[in-house]
């Protein structure tokens, strides 16, 4: 046997031993983003391509999320809890873009968890991040049930009611925004990544607020207990995950 | 009875997820190879990405052609563009698996560990090979392609390959320190 070969044969055996990622889920995560959306039958165009991936981001979103049995698609636009998926064409422009770990939460003074729970329809929780630390609160009444913000400098939690009547909070997914079908906290959620993707807020009459249109980056999205929670900021999905876990269940029936 | 890819792709075609599940399934260890080897831990997003491609161009793949070599060309531009949007003026940081139950092999501890110093230089080696050879490499030898295969995944000639791989394996023994000297 010559070097060369036995060099080959060592390649061939290495390849065998590469620290492979498991891709345990991996099927999963590709056959539940391909759902409902059959192979094109010609090359599709840019247009379709968008469309595309707008629809594959929407049904990640309705089969990670908690769905009532009332969910539904119009269109390009789908609806998942809570949260409504559009293309981000459908956006209007955004009247102020911040990043997710400057932005102050929407329309709201710095108030205490008490003060926030007076204004919400949903029971707010607070993570127990070690060590502790007291977040900047603030609240959002314009959006129906209401909108907790809880700004911790690098990282922000943000609450809202995850109830079956109209949508309160929009995503517009750009082709290239990934997601990732993931568990948080012991429930279905959503890890979404790569390029930036808009987020804006419903009013009380279901329009979409101009005002409230903002860029995000890295966001871990899931819903429980009629809640849906998003957190903001984090590059490494285990360390949103981490502040999920922290985040006790709300109690059974908690009043206003 | 063990369906055959041309019928799994059949069935993909008309929306089968099951059966596109059950192709993925058989080429997805090859395919995280080959991500790996360009992508490093990129690996697992790029061939998420290349297997939702692959499934919505399969309009594309010719039926009867073997399907390995085609999706793994679709992994392969995905690993790089992984690399190249991520990670490409960084050196490849690469690992072996510790796991000595791989293939069945269990050597003893003292084997083990040698053979994992081994594999661990000639892996360093590999991760240190220009792109373009690491890419043909991967294929050939950690993939177990042809070079007909390798040439088809690859869109070139099978000169090409040969040629290729000829300079990136004495481009490793030179790293190795295995010159050939006749």
């Amino acid at each position: 046997m010559t070097d060369s070969r036995d060099l080959e044969a060592r390649l061939v055996a290495l390849g065998h031993h590469l620290d492979t990622p498991e891709g345990q889920h991996l099927i999963t995560a590709v056959t539940d983003r391909i759902a409902g959306v059959g192979p094109t039958r010609s090359v599709p165009t840019r247009r379709s391509l968008r469309f595309v991936a707008a629809v594959a981001a929407a049904v990640i979103i309705l089969g990670a999320l908690v769905i009532p049995p009332s969910r539904r698609a119009i269109g390009n636009l789908f609806r998942a809890g809570n949260v409504e998926v559009r293309s981000a064409k459908d956006f209007p422009e955004p009247s102020v873009t911040t990043t997710s770990t400057t932005q102050a939460g929407p329309g709201g003074q710095p108030r205490t968890i008490a003060d926030a729970q007076r204004v919400v329809d949903f029971p707010v929780t607070v993570p127990d991040v070690i060590p502790p630390r007291t977040p900047t609160i603030s609240v959002d009444p314009r959006v129906p049930g209401g909108i907790v913000t809880l700004d911790y400098g690098e990282f922000r939690v943000v609450e809202t009611a995850a109830g079956p009547g109209r949508p309160t909070i929009a995503k517009g997914m750009e082709p290239g925004t990934r997601l990732r079908s993931v568990t948080v906290a012991g429930t279905s959620g959503l890890w979404i990544t790569g390029t930036h993707h808009l987020v804006a807020y419903f009013d009380r009459d279901g329009n979409l607020r101009q005002d409230t249109v903002s860029e995000h980056g890295h966001v871990l999205l899931w819903a429980r207990d009629g809640v849906t929670y998003r957190i903001e900021g984090f590059d490494q999905l285990a360390d949103a995950q981490a502040v999920a876990d922290a985040i006790p269940a709300p109690p059974p029936e908690a009043g206003g | 009875m063990r369906a055959s890819d041309d019928e799994l792709i059949d069935r993909s075609r008309a929306g089968d997820r099951d059966a596109y599940g059950e192709l993925l399934a058989r080429h997805q260890l090859v395919a995280l190879r080959i991500g790996y080897a360009i992508a490093g831990d990129d690996a697992e997003d790029a061939v998420q990405e290349a297997m939702v491609k692959a499934f919505r161009h399969l309009d594309r793949f010719r039926t009867g052609a073997p399907f390995r070599p085609w999706f793994l060309a679709i992994v392969t531009n995905e690993a790089h563009n992984r690399r190249r949007d991520h990670s490409r003026h960084r050196t490849l940081e690469l690992r072996v698996t510790t796991n000595s139950m791989v293939r069945g092999d269990a050597p003893s501890a003292e084997d083990g560990a040698v053979r994992n110093g081994q594999r661990a230089m000639l892996l360093t080696a590999f991760a240190r090979l220009p792109d373009r050879d690491r890419e043909v490499v991967a294929l050939r030898y950690f993939a177990e392609l042809s070079e007909a295969e390798t040439a088809q995944t690859l869109g070139c000639a099978i000169g090409t390959v040969k040629s290729r791989l000829s300079r990136a394996v004495g481009r490793l023994r030179i790293t190795l320190g295995e010159e050939s000297h006749d």
